[in-house]
């Protein structure tokens, strides 16, 4: 079962009431700033009084507990199940870890074949490749410690380049099946995929990532604006396809019209103009007049292919 | 009735959170499915679980709630934390930190040793305490519980049954750097990944763990909403058992075969097989209100023979009634340089084949179940398109009607030819 009371964070809160109990260490205050630091906005008014009251008889009078020292919550069956089918996923040798052998004999929760992801790019990273686990676990080891890299990969153009770079995160997209690496290089936000790695060296030097990730916050924002006609459900699916971003939607004062802002970083325009283009004359781009352009650009050159046929211009 | 946090049911948030989430444009009195009192309390328990990630905007016509995220901001799905809410009696908390206590000291009991010691060492301290009124059985349902929970384990002494604690994360060495992050993974990027987010509670590795080594791009959120039904489906799938489902409230009654995600726009189904229809068919996971699984198991060889045999043809999740491969054929223009192109036809094409036909020309053929439902992926061609045709002679009226309607939308001067 998914949805029970032990995964939940009133169990979280009072257990973490109950170490401090056992230990001495547990006051009216600490109580307070336990439940307020692990609970809801109102769970400070229910908890501490719950446990005070006798409906919860688990503490004394004076805030120490006759109960001996609560263990961490054993693993639920769901949980050891859902581990035994992250075990075998291709993605878990990244982490060169095994599978714990406590989990022998546990069924897994789900085949993961049963999961078909329709639409997912069919060049996926090379996951079980030693040299891309090696550079997976190099990059992961100095985003932990905060070190800088130099990296050797082939760009687009097949072109061989060696940075020295501060690594911000790795981004992982389902859609791609992909890992990117985000960087800060020369003064610049950058993403590398790293299926294109060649080679990863750790250098001595640390960083700062506070700084880094302020190199992150200033990459450029844009601010789209699109009117989305709702013919056959468009709008829901424009409003899923988009909901990974920053939105916000208003009707736009015509029947079944209706207005869609879009949070986007620059860089991903391309991708943006692609998700916009497959809605057809269901979403209209109003602004940035950059985005307007580039679809009509493509409409021009499609109006002219149509009717320019290529065969003709091969006689 | 006094307000409360938690809720009994989770599928009374499922609605009203994807509706704030995925359009967020409607104020109280336009939410006809709910009387106001009950939207004030679900929007006031939004508010208690998510905090400030829940906006709301002042305009004339009134306050609108809403929730917009960016996936690439948060290393963990914010909404995980609804599932956390689920009510219980001062009896199940109660019970459940004196079993876990007692069994951890003693490394097994009896369910009247349990009950005892309660008895002798709790209630005999904390006031009030002998309210609770506990009996064997009690105690008894609730390790019961718990053994079909997992949480504990049962051996056989003589006669009598002995209680333990089932491992612990930390027993299986989870709470070491690597697995933090392999959990942080893998609870963004697995489905039922909020399980992942329930492990990381029990390291004690929170929401607020920041900066993350992580980010995620192309994360639709709204797929945890659905977790109950999803873990139900598949659960049937991979035994084969028929699914009780209430579809848009219709009650049904359906083998799921597979789930189909969709990771370009977030839309997740079911494909089953309809014994009554004798045939497959596809459902939206979130217009699934409940699914339950039933006792009756199918042979399902046979059927997922047939299944991977249909299953090659499909572009999506449609499956007509009627159904006859239809062909599709497009070529496209790839200037000097721009090879990227050609790999994205590749990697994106599914099904069907990818050739050169002329020096800048590219043709993809393919035969599929359903070509409409390849339009949207062929409009994202729109630019370079030399030639197209089809045997749905509807997808060939579609891309033309696209294409007219976008130049008068976009003021570009129409051709008549």
């Amino acid at each position: 079962m998914l949805y029970h009371e032990i995964y939940g964070v009133y169990y979280e809160c009072v257990q973490k009431i109950l170490n401090l109990a056992s230990k001495g260490l547990l006051t009216q205050k600490s109580m307070l700033q336990t439940v307020r630091e692990a609970g809801f906005l109102h769970s400070d008014q229910v908890i501490p009084e719950k446990l005070q009251d006798g409906s919860w008889p688990l503490l004394r009078d004076d805030l120490s507990t006759p109960l001996p020292p609560v263990p961490e919550m054993p693993l639920t069956l769901l949980e050891k199940q859902w581990l035994k089918t992250l075990c075998s996923d291709p993605r878990f040798r990244l982490f060169r870890l095994e599978e714990p052998e406590l989990l022998t004999g546990v069924s897994p929760l789900f085949d993961p074949s049963l999961v078909w992801y329709y639409d997912q790019y069919a060049d996926g990273d090379p996951y079980t490749d030693e040299d891309y686990i090696n550079h997976f676990q190099d990059i992961l080891l100095s985003l932990r410690t905060k070190t800088m890299l130099e990296i050797t990969f082939h760009d687009a153009r097949g072109i061989h380049q060696t940075w020295e770079v501060y690594p911000i995160h790795l981004e992982y997209s389902l859609q791609d099946d992909k890992f990117r690496l985000d960087v800060v290089y020369q003064h610049q936000h950058r993403t590398l995929n790293l299926a294109r790695i060649t080679s990863v060296q750790t250098l001595s030097r640390t960083f700062d990532p506070k700084l880094v990730l302020l190199h992150c916050l200033q990459s450029e924002k844009c601010e789209a604006t699109l009117r989305i006609r709702d013919e056959r459900g468009t709008l829901s699916r424009v409003l899923t396809t988009f909901s990974w971003l920053e939105k916000e939607t208003d009707p736009a004062g015509e029947e079944g019209v209706y207005l869609l802002r879009l949070r986007y970083d620059q860089h991903d325009e391309s991708e943006l103009l692609i998700r916009i283009l497959s809605f057809g004359q269901h979403v209209q781009v109003l602004s940035p007049s950059r985005l307007v352009d580039l679809i009509r650009q493509r409409l021009l050159r499609q109006q002219e292919r149509l009717l320019r046929p290529y065969y003709a211009q091969d006689e | 009735m006094v307000f409360s946090e938690l809720l009994k049911r989770y599928d009374r948030v499922r609605f009203f959170l994807r509706n704030i989430y995925l359009y967020g444009f409607r104020r109280r009195e336009e939410f006809d499915e709910l009387n106001a009192r009950t939207y004030d309390n679900e929007r006031r328990r939004l508010e208690c679980w998510i905090g400030d990630l829940l906006q709301c905007r002042r305009t004339p016509s009134g306050r609108i709630y809403h929730l917009t995220l960016d996936s690439r901001q948060y290393p963990i799905n914010p909404l995980y934390r609804t599932f956390r809410t689920k009510s219980f009696t001062d009896l199940d908390l109660t019970l459940h930190f004196y079993l876990l206590a007692l069994l951890s000291e003693s490394g097994g009991m009896t369910v009247r040793a349990c009950l005892d010691a309660i008895y002798d060492r709790f209630f005999s301290e904390i006031a009030a305490a002998e309210l609770m009124n506990l009996d064997q059985s009690t105690v008894q349902r609730k390790l019961r519980e718990y053994r079909a929970l997992g949480l504990v384990q049962v051996r056989k002494e003589g006669n009598q049954q002995i209680f333990s604690l089932s491992p612990t994360a930390q027993d299986l060495c989870l709470d070491e750097t690597p697995w933090q992050y392999c959990l942080q993974f893998f609870s963004e990027a697995m489905p039922l990944g909020v399980i992942g987010s329930f492990l990381l509670h029990h390291l004690n590795v929170q929401e607020s763990l920041a900066p993350s080594l992580f980010s995620f791009r192309h994360r639709f959120y709204l797929e945890a909403l659905d977790g109950e039904v999803t873990l139900e489906l598949l659960r049937a799938a991979g035994d084969g058992t028929i699914v009780s489902m209430t579809v848009d409230h219709q009650e049904l009654e359906l083998v799921p075969m597979s789930l189909a995600f969709s990771t370009q726009t977030g839309r997740q189904y079911v494909i089953v097989y309809d014994p009554t229809l004798r045939d497959f068919v596809s459902y939206r996971l979130d217009r699934i209100v409940k699914a339950e699984s039933t006792d009756t198991v199918l042979q399902l060889a046979p059927l997922l023979e047939q299944y991977r045999e249909m299953h090659k043809y499909m572009w999506g999740v449609s499956l007509p009634f009627d159904r006859k491969l239809e062909h599709v054929r497009m070529e496209i223009e790839v200037a000097e340089g721009e090879e990227y192109i050609i790999h994205r036809l590749i990697r994106e094409k599914r099904c069907g084949k990818v050739e050169q036909v002329a020096p800048h020309v590219w043709r993809y053929t393919a035969s599929v179940w359903d070509a409409l439902e390849m339009l949207p992926w062929i409009r994202t061609f729109i630019g370079r398109i030399v030639h197209f045709s089809s045997s749905n002679l509807l997808l060939e009226e579609r891309l033309r009607e696209t294409l007219v309607q976008m130049y008068r939308m976009y003021g570009l001067a129409l051709d008549d030819q």
